[in-house]
């Protein structure tokens, strides 16, 4: 599986945490702080703090060196802290650093890490941040408000991916107003920068000498050596902020082309823990003695219509190629029964998601009757498909497969990531794509809002985009699920989303690995956060 | 890999031919050599100037692979810019080749460090099994195949022969999954699975690393350099001198060994070229099975990334090799052919 892009768009929050950070200290004031959430969710997934079902049970020992058989990087890899791009570059990124605020790995609520707390003036046009005392960088220095800017504004400067959630902030009037506390004026209402931060996109902290070569953070590990495409180690951090943490000595990231070497290496023991397997390689695993540990995501890779080119542009015939889909046949070809269903639209983990929508069943004969009617009895199309996420060529073949018991033929053209990014994605009619677990308004800030990078759909209904701007400015959380759950039901009606099924997170580990757990977000190994795992002596 | 093998033998087996006969004619290998090692010249250079008009075409360049989905038309023309992709076809061309000549071999796209970092210690791994196999592998078939041939059609010719064809019609990444399954996951636990060593190590350090793929590499290879020996045996000690050498009271060491096997040399010597330009380019695919950090994964990775510097120095050092190798092998044939090599 060459999953070159595993770790596209898509950034989270739930249910707990919105409401939480909206109802705590009155109606206007929205707080994340140690009294909301962080008392709920010691972050970075120590055994303790997450739930789902830990790897290697028993109490978690300290030492030992963990060696980690990663796929989908290259001689590309990269250390690089606030722009990783492969799911093994957020491997690394997340041994050396943090965020303010992350996923839980539970629930994908936001969890306070570095900041105490976030709270937004009454109409959320100016955010202050409150970091945490006594959080040391590798190199001794303590973190700092200024550290903090310099990160978010490194971010802004390069235009990395961060920058798209991170809202309509005006970082060049920002102030610091005491070591541990920044405040950021906004140029319009910005009710998500919580949900923005803590994201999948790596809006980690650096310190303002941060030098990429050599790079230090506050993460639990520290940098050893790195060889893009082959290896890279980290130390532990001693001085790590959290008490106790991290359990191994050592950790130690190595490059796997392929699944099956994966598999082996594992089998003879050289190395601990491997990750992205197929739900084929479960029973691989376990017959060796090794045990596996699978996590319902909400990270998919859909197919995408856009809704501006024929046929597309019809929206029975969208709603038609919906209907196409048997979901649970689906998933069990192509996921094994492992995944979880999906309905067509963003936003699987949001409050405002649930019984928004009654979930969409095969029906091919209102699906042929829409065809008919739109004018395509014997409907035709091309699917351009790509290995760029877990099963997506299956996935394509699965698809055509059952849309041809309605008489739609699918031909599909498969390309490598590469010529699929750079000439097909967001341009063809009809494409698949990549999206970690994500709250709705920010994936929708990423794929369907007014100048969003990756508007594969290329949505641009009026209504639509008035109702979301609307919400981005409501800070009351009951108000801002009533605005998203219409905007669910829009696109479960008329969107250009086809999700079958959400892809799961599949690990495999030797009986000595412990403190691997399930987890929402999409990136593998625990959020790809690393403390809280230890090696049985 | 037989069709590929069949149409090479018979183009390195062919000796060069003269193109005119003009006065009295040159010596064999001074007209071979004249005539080849400038042939063999344009070739490198037109293999160098293809890969990259192919890299050109091919669609997506490096910034689009490293940037993947985040490949928005900002970040794609900034990442252009700083990996200087920007450059028109000729001038970009004709700059490579200009650097190429002079020893620049240029800046990895992917790790932006030099190409030689990248290359140089995996092609140092690579060609240690290369060797190894190379020399096991001649070794194997050049007693198997004289053993077979002085009992032909016993046990040990039979079975040798069976093993060898099966072997032979195997596709490498097969008997490559099969060796893991014995000798590592499966049954004997005596041997890594994989040929994982840390950057800075090279192969040599672990040298039980390489059982492995070198066991796959020779179970494919032995059994060309088998068949060819035996066959070049059978038909020399089947000829009119073995049998007068025989009468006359030869011992068999001395009719195999002093009689027959130089006979075999020359065909020996081709099927070593043939194996050595095989292994060269077909240990991509046991290099991923195994993993092992060699040539052959970084050519497929800079396939991936487009990391064209890379993809050229890998290509461009392969041609050399080819090229060197085929003027050798026809060199060696030609001296161990003595009705050849003096001039007509």
């Amino acid at each position: 599986m060459t999953d070159r892009n595993s770790t596209g768009p898509g950034n989270g929050v739930g249910p707990i945490s919105r409401r939480t950070l909206l109802q705590v200290g009155g109606a206007a004031a929205v707080v994340v702080g140690v009294s909301g959430l962080a008392a709920c969710t010691a972050p970075g997934g120590g055994p303790a703090e997450t739930s789902g079902a830990p790897s290697g049970g028993g109490t978690p020992v300290r030492g030992g060196t963990l060696r980690v058989g990663a796929t989908s990087g290259g001689s590309g890899d990269t250390l690089e802290a606030q722009s990783p791009l492969t799911t093994m570059d957020f491997l690394r990124a997340g041994a050396l650093f943090e965020q303010l605020v992350q996923m839980n790995g539970t629930t994908g609520a936001p969890e306070l890490v570095l900041a105490e707390s976030i709270e937004p003036n009454a109409d959320a046009t100016e955010w202050t941040i409150r970091i945490k005392p006594d959080i040391l960088f590798h190199n001794g220095k303590t973190l700092t408000a200024d550290d903090v800017l310099f990160s978010l504004r490194r971010i802004e400067e390069n235009s990395f991916p961060g920058l798209i959630t991170m809202g309509p902030l005006d970082l060049a009037a920002a102030t610091v107003v005491d070591p541990l506390t920044l405040r950021i004026p906004f140029d319009a209402p910005y009710s998500i920068f919580v949900e923005g931060l803590a994201g999948v996109f790596a809006t980690r902290i650096v310190p303002q000498d941060y030098d990429p070569a050599n790079p230090v953070g506050t993460g639990p590990f520290t940098f050893g050596s790195f060889t893009p495409g082959q290896e890279s180690t980290f130390p532990r951090f001693d001085d790590y902020w959290q008490e106790g943490l991290p359990y191994l000595d050592e950790l130690v990231i190595i490059n796997f082309a392929d699944e099956t070497a994966q598999l082996n290496a594992l089998q003879s023991g050289q190395v601990d823990l491997i990750n992205q397997l197929s739900s084929t390689s479960v029973s691989s695993v376990e017959a060796a003695g090794g045990s596996v540990v699978v996590s319902k995501t909400r990270a998919f890779v859909p197919f995408t219509m856009r809704v501006d080119e024929e046929p597309f542009s019809d929206v029975r015939v969208r709603q038609a190629l919906r209907l196409l889909v048997d979901r649970e046949a689906f998933n069990q070809q192509v996921y094994g029964g492992l995944g979880a269903i999906g309905n067509d639209t963003f936003g699987a983990i949001d409050p405002a998601y649930k019984d928004a929508v009654p979930q969409r069943e095969q029906d091919l004969e209102q699906a042929k009757s829409l065809l008919r009617s739109a004018g395509f009895p014997e409907l035709q199309v091309e699917l351009y498909s790509s290995p760029i996420g877990p099963g997506a060529t299956a996935a394509a073949s699965v698809f055509a497969t059952q849309a041809a018991q309605a008489g739609v033929q699918v031909k599909i053209r498969t390309q490598d990531p590469t010529q699929f990014f750079a000439q097909s994605y967001t341009q063809v009619a009809f494409a698949q794509s990549f999206w970690n677990t994500g709250a709705y308004l920010t994936m929708a800030q990423q794929g369907m809002a007014d100048g969003a990078p990756f508007n594969e759909i290329h949505q641009t209904d009026a209504g639509w985009q008035s109702l979301y701007a609307e919400a981005l400015a409501t800070v009351d959380a009951t108000a801002r699920d009533a605005l998203v759950q219409e905007l669910i039901r829009f696109d479960y009606e008329e969107g250009g989303y086809i999700i079958p099924a959400y892809f799961p997170g599949i690990e495999g580990m030797n009986s000595r690995v412990g403190g691997v757990t399930e987890n929402i977000t999409g990136l593998p190994i625990n959020g790809s956060s690393w403390q809280g795992i230890w090696l049985q002596s | 890999m037989a069709g590929i093998m069949t149409k090479s033998l018979a183009a390195a087996g062919t000796p060069a031919r003269p193109r005119a006969a003009a006065g009295r004619a040159a010596h064999p290998i001074r007209r071979l050599l004249l005539w080849r090692v400038p042939l063999g010249v344009l070739s490198v250079v037109l293999v160098g100037v293809l890969t990259y008009l192919a890299t050109r075409v091919l669609p997506g360049d490096a910034a689009s692979a490293i940037l993947g989905q985040f490949a928005t038309p900002e970040a794609l023309a900034s990442l252009r810019e700083e990996l200087g992709l920007d450059q028109p076809l000729v001038p970009g061309l004709l700059s490579w080749f200009g650097d190429f000549v002079t020893g620049q071999f240029g800046t990895s796209l992917a790790t932006r460090g030099p190409v030689t970092d990248v290359v140089l210690p995996r092609l140092e791994n690579s060609a240690v099994l290369i060797l190894i196999v190379a020399l096991v592998s001649t070794v194997i078939g050049v007693v198997g195949g004289v053993m077979a041939a002085n009992r032909r059609d016993g046990i040990f010719d039979s079975s040798a022969s069976l093993v060898a064809l099966v072997a032979s019609a195997l596709p490498e990444f097969v008997v490559g999954v099969f060796v893991i399954f014995v000798f590592s996951v499966g049954f004997l636990d005596w041997f890594p699975a994989v040929s994982i060593i840390p950057p800075e190590d090279r192969i040599w350090d672990e040298p039980i690393k390489l059982v492995l793929p070198a066991l796959t590499l020779v179970i494919v290879t032995a059994p060309y350099m088998f068949r060819m020996v035996r066959a070049a045996m059978i038909e020399a000690l089947t000829s009119d001198y073995a049998e007068v050498a025989r009468l006359k009271g030869a011992s068999t060491a001395r009719l195999l060994f002093r009689h027959a096997l130089p006979n075999a040399t020359a065909p020996a010597v081709q099927v070593l070229g043939l194996n050595l330009l095989y292994l060269a380019g077909g240990i991509v695919l046991v290099e991923t099975v195994f993993q092992y950090p060699g040539i052959g994964l970084a050519l497929a990775s800079a396939v991936q990334t487009r990391d064209v510097p890379v993809l050229q120095f890998i290509v461009v050092l392969l041609a050399i090799f080819f090229v060197t190798l085929n003027i050798l092998t026809d060199l060696l044939v030609l001296l161990s052919t003595p009705r050849r090599r003096a001039p007509r």
